[in-house]
C-alpha cells in the first residue's frame, strides 16, 4: 500500500474514524494494530523484522542504563543496520550466495528509519534524556507508528512517547493545519515530484555522456527540485496525517535551497537524519577526540568527516553513495576552516552569493545520489563542463520552469511565515479558499495518465 | 481501562472548520470552472486549443471529432462519410470531391474523412454504427483493402472499445455522457493526456499536418519506398480463410437498415508497368475480390473499382506502395467526385 493511493486514503480515512471515537490507551494499540497492517500490506516478513527489532530493543532499553546493555543494544542494532545494509547493496552477491534480486529484499522498508530511532532510545535512556517506556505497545507504536513508518521523521523517544501519554485533542485549527499539510504535501509529491521524476530520460545519469552540458544542468535540476519536493511531500503528509490524531511529529525541511552556509544547509534539509547524526555521531566523536585530547585540527576536521561518511552509508553502501557523505564532509571541514581564518562581516551581497554557492555544490554533489556509479557520476560531472549546448532529449520547458517556480512560492510562503504550516498564518477565508485551489490543482494533475511514484526516500 | 471516549475530537461547530470550508468553497466552484470551461471551449478561444478529447488514446480521432463536430454545426447535414484505413484517411481529400461534385450537379453537398491509420472493418463498423447516431450521414463510402479483413498485426482495435464510441452505440455510461456532451470535461480529458510525455509526442505525431475535413496528407514521397506493405500472394490467398472476416464485412452491410447508404470502395494501390508483382495481382484478382464482391451483391451494395485511375497516377503522386501523397490524392479525389456526381442519386 502506497502512501499517495487510493487504498491508503481508505485506510487512513477507516483509521482516523475509529481512533476519534476510543480512549488514549485504545487508541494507541489501535494505531499499533493499523500500523501493523499497513506494513504486513507491504510485506509480512518486514513485519516481523519490525516486532524482532521492537521486542529486543524494548527489554534491552529496561537495562540500558547499564554501559553493557547500551553497547550490547546499540551494537545490535549497528551491526544488524550495517550487515543488511550491506548484503542488500551492491556487494551482497559477494558476499551471500544468493540470487541480486532475493538480496534486495533483504533490507526491510522503513528499517534505516526505524533503527535510528531505536538506537536513540536507548541511547536516551543511557543519558537519562528519556525513562524506558513502561507499556510495550507504547513503545511499538513509537517505531512503527505508519505515518513515519517509512521515511521519518525520525522521531526521539521522549517527546514521542511523551505525547503518547497524554491525552489527545483534535479542535478545528489542528484539523485545518492537518488538512493543509497533507494538502501541501500532495501538491509537492503529485504535482512537482512526480512530474519532474517522470521527465528525467532514464540513462540520463546512467550513460551521461549521450547528453549535451545543457541537458545535463536542466537535469540535475530537475532531480534536485524533484528529490526534494518528494522527501518533502512525504514528510508533508505524514505530518499532516499525525496531526489529525493529535500527535506531533517533527519537521524534515526548512526551505534548504535558502541556506546560506553548508552548516546551515544541514539545519533545514533531511532535519530529522541531521540532528540524529549531529546528536549520536558528531557530539560524540567530537567529545571523544576532546577527551583524548587530539589536536584540535583533528578535533575539527574528524567530526564532520565520519559523520558525513556515516550519512553517505545510511543512504547505501554504493561508492557513490559514500563519496557523497565524504563529500558532504569535505564541504563542512573546508567552511569551518574558511570561517576560522577569514571572518567577515555579513552583508546582503555576500548572503546571497554564499545562499548561491551553497544551492550549487549541495546540487552538484547530488549527482553521486543520482549517479549509479562514480564513474558515471565523473562523466556527468566532467560534462557539466564541456559547454555543449545540443538538445537531444525532450525538455518540457514550461513544466520545468513551472515546478521550479511552484517550489519556490510554497518555500517562500514558508519561510515568509516562519512555518511549513504557513496558511495557518492567512486569514481563515484565505485558508478556506487556499485549500480549494489546492483540491483543484491535486484534480488537475492526478489522473490515470499521471501515475503516482514510489517516493524516492524509501529506496534508503 | 476505558474502550470509548469522545474527547480526542474538540470541534464544536463543523461549519467553523476552515478545511471544511475549503472542501465546500471547493464544491461550490465545481460547476463554475465547469461552464466557464464549457464556454470557453465552445467559444473561438477553443480553437486556439489543442482538440479536446474523447478519451481515445488516439489523439488523431480526437482532433478528426472535433473538426466533424465543427463542420456539422456549421453546414448543418452531413451527406458523405469517408471511412477506412490509412487509404482513406490520406488518399481522400472532401475538399476536392465536393467542388468537383459542386461542379458536376451544381448541388452542394457535404463530405468528411474519418479514415484512420491502421483501422480495421470490425473497429470501422463500430466505429460506422456510433457515426451514423452522432453525425447522421447520408452516405457512408468505405475504403476497403485486403489487410481490413486480415490484418491483425496493426489495428486500433481498442477504438471500438471507448465510451464515445459505445455511448453512441446504445451503451450508457457517465464518462460516455460526457465525452459526447461536455467539451470542458474533453478538455480535461486533454489536458490529463498532454501530462505525461510520451503523449505529447504522440499527440503531435498524430494529428499532424490535419487539413480540413479530416484529410490528412502524406507528404512527398516515403524514404524508403516500400514496395509493398501488406499484399502478398499467401496472404491475399488466406484472407478469407476465417469466416469471421466475412462476418465482419457482413456485419459492417447490416448498418444500412438504420437509414444509412453504403458504398465499398477499392482502396487503390500502386500498379508495377513491369508486371512484377503480377502473382499478387492475379490471386487479388481471382481469390480475394470475387468473394468481397459476391458478399457485397448479396447486400445489394455497389462495389466501386479503383484500378484504372490507379494505373493512371504516376509513380511520383504515391507516397508509397499503398497510399497517394498530396498530388496523387487530389487526383483520386477529383476521379471519385466525378463519380459520386455520376451515382448523384445516392444523396437523394
Amino acid at each position: 500500500m502506497q502512501l499517495v493511493s487510493l487504498p491508503f486514503l481508505l485506510f487512513a480515512a477507516i483509521t482516523l474514524i475509529v481512533y476519534y471515537f476510543l480512549a488514549r490507551k485504545a487508541q494507541n494499540i489501535w494505531l499499533l494494530a493499523a500500523s501493523y497492517f499497513f506494513y504486513v500490506t507491504i510485506s509480512p516478513s518486514y513485519a516481523l523484522v519490525l516486532f524482532a527489532v521492537t521486542a529486543v530493543n524494548f527489554y534491552i532499553g529496561k537495562k540500558a542504563t547499564f554501559r553493557f546493555w547500551l553497547t550490547l543494544g546499540v551494537g545490535l542494532n549497528l551491526v544488524s543496520f550495517a550487515a543488511l545494509k550491506l548484503v542488500s547493496g551492491p556487494y551482497g552477491p559477494r558476499l551471500l550466495p544468493v540470487p541480486p534480486e532475493a538480496l534486495s529484499l533483504l533490507l526491510p522498508v522503513g528499517f534505516s528509519f526505524y533503527i535510528l530511532q531505536a538506537i536513540s532510545y536507548l541511547v536516551d535512556i543511557h543519558n537519562r534524556q528519556t525513562d524506558s517506556a513502561d507499556d510495550f505497545f507504547d513503545f511499538a507504536l513509537y517505531l512503527t507508528f505508519f505515518p513515519k513508518l517509512l521515511s521519518g521523521p525520525i522521531e526521539r523517544p521522549a517527546r514521542f512517547l511523551a505525547d503518547l501519554r497524554a491525552a489527545r485533542h483534535v479542535d478545528a485549527s489542528a484539523l485545518a493545519r492537518g488538512v493543509g499539510l497533507i494538502l501541501v504535501g500532495l501538491i509537492r509529491k503529485i504535482v512537482i515530484a512526480d512530474r519532474l521524476t517522470s521527465f528525467l530520460p532514464p540513462a540520463v545519469f546512467s550513460d551521461p555522456a549521450a547528453f549535451s552540458s545543457l541537458e545535463k544542468v536542466i537535469w540535475l535540476l530537475a532531480f534536485t527540485f524533484g528529490l526534494y519536493n518528494d522527501f518533502a511531500g512525504y514528510t508533508s503528509i505524514a505530518r499532516g496525517l499525525s496531526a489529525l490524531m493529535g500527535i506531533e511529529l517533527g519537521p524534515n525541511f526548512r526551505q534548504p535551497f535558502l541556506a546560506n552556509s553548508l552548516s546551515d544547509f544541514w539545519t533545514r534539509w533531511h532535519i530529522s537524519l541531521s540532528f540524529w547524526l549531529r546528536d549520536y555521531v558528531f557530539f560524540p566523536t567530537r567529545r571523544w577526540l576532546m577527551q583524548h585530547r587530539w589536536p584540535q585540527l583533528a578535533a575539527t576536521i574528524l567530526p564532520p568527516l565520519v559523520t558525513m561518511l556515516a550519512s553517505g552509508y545510511w543512504h547505501g553502501t554504493q561508492a557513490a553513495m559514500i563519496a557523497w557523505g565524504g563529500l558532504h564532509g569535505l564541504y563542512l571541514v573546508g567552511e569551518q576552516l574558511l570561517k576560522s581564518k577569514t571572518p567577515r562581516p555579513p552583508s546582503r551581497l555576500r548572503t546571497a552569493l554564499s545562499t548561491l554557492a551553497v544551492f550549487t555544490l549541495t546540487t552538484l554533489a547530488l549527482i553521486l545520489i543520482a549517479a549509479s556509479s562514480l564513474r558515471a557520476a565523473f562523466v556527468y560531472f566532467t560534462g557539466l563542463f564541456a559547454f555543449t549546448a545540443q538538445v537531444t532529449s525532450v525538455i518540457p520547458a514550461v513544466d520545468l520552469v513551472a515546478a521550479a517556480a511552484l517550489t519556490l512560492l510554497l518555500d517562500w510562503q514558508e519561510s515568509r511565515h516562519g512555518a511549513d504550516a504557513f496558511f495557518m498564518k492567512w486569514t481563515p477565508t484565505a485558508r478556506a479558499w487556499g485549500f480549494a485551489a489546492a483540491l483543484w490543482i491535486l484534480i488537475l494533475f492526478l489522473g490515470p495518465q499521471a501515475s503516482v511514484v514510489t517516493f524516492v526516500y524509501q529506496g534508503f | 481501562m476505558h474502550l470509548f471516549s469522545r474527547e480526542t475530537i474538540q470541534i464544536k461547530s463543523f461549519s467553523f472548520s476552515q478545511s471544511l470550508r475549503g472542501i465546500v468553497y471547493f464544491l461550490l466552484t465545481i460547476p463554475l470552472v465547469f461552464l466557464t470551461a464549457e464556454i470557453v471551449a465552445r467559444s473561438p478561444i477553443g480553437i486556439l486549443l489543442p482538440a479536446p478529447s474523447v478519451n481515445a488514446d488516439n489523439f488523431l480521432f480526437d482532433a478528426k471529432i472535433y473538426q466533424l463536430e465543427n463542420q456539422l454545426r456549421r453546414d448543418g447535414s452531413l451527406d458523405c462519410l469517408f471511412l477506412g484505413s490509412s487509404v482513406a484517411n490520406s488518399d481522400i481529400d472532401p475538399a476536392v470531391v465536393e467542388q468537383v461534385y459542386r461542379e458536376k450537379t451544381g448541388e452542394t453537398i457535404h463530405c468528411f474523412n474519418l479514415g484512420l491509420p491502421a483501422m480495421t472493418i470490425e473497429t470501422a463498423s463500430a466505429l460506422a454504427e456510433a457515426a451514423i447516431a452522432r453525425f447522421h450521414p447520408k452516405v457512408i463510402f468505405y475504403a476497403i483493402l485486403p489487410r481490413d479483413v486480415h490484418d491483425a498485426i496493426a489495428n486500433v482495435e481498442y477504438l471500438g472499445e471507448i465510451d464515445w464510441v459505445k455511448y453512441n452505440r446504445g451503451v450508457p455510461s457517465l464518462n460516455g455522457w460526457l465525452v459526447n456532451h461536455s467539451y470542458a470535461y474533453r478538455y480535461f480529458m486533454t489536458w490529463r493526456y498532454w501530462l505525461a510525455l510520451p503523449n505529447r509526442a504522440k499527440m503531435e505525431a498524430e494529428a499532424s499536418p490535419l487539413a480540413a475535413k479530416g484529410y490528412q496528407p502524406a507528404p512527398g514521397i516515403r524514404e524508403p519506398y516500400i514496395e509493398n506493405l501488406t499484399m502478398t500472394p499467401e496472404r491475399l490467398h488466406e484472407a478469407w480463410d476465417d469466416p469471421r472476416q466475412a462476418q465482419a464485412v457482413e456485419y459492417f452491410l447490416t448498418l444500412q437498415q438504420k437509414g444509412v447508404k453504403i458504398v465499398f470502395l477499392e482502396g487503390p494501390s500502386y500498379h508495377e508497368s513491369d508486371a512484377s508483382d503480377a502473382e499478387t495481382w492475379r490471386v487479388y484478382e481471382t481469390e480475394y475480390l470475387p468473394t468481397l464482391i459476391q458478399i457485397l451483391d448479396e447486400n445489394q451494395i455497389p462495389f466501386w473499382r479503383t484500378q484504372e485511375i490507379a494505373i493512371a497516377i504516376p509513380k511520383e503522386h504515391w507516397f508509397d506502395w499503398l497510399h497517394l501523397n498530396s498530388d496523387g490524392a487530389a487526383a483520386f479525389s477529383q476521379w471519385l467526385g466525378e463519380m459520386m456526381a455520376e451515382n448523384r442519386g445516392l444523396f437523394k
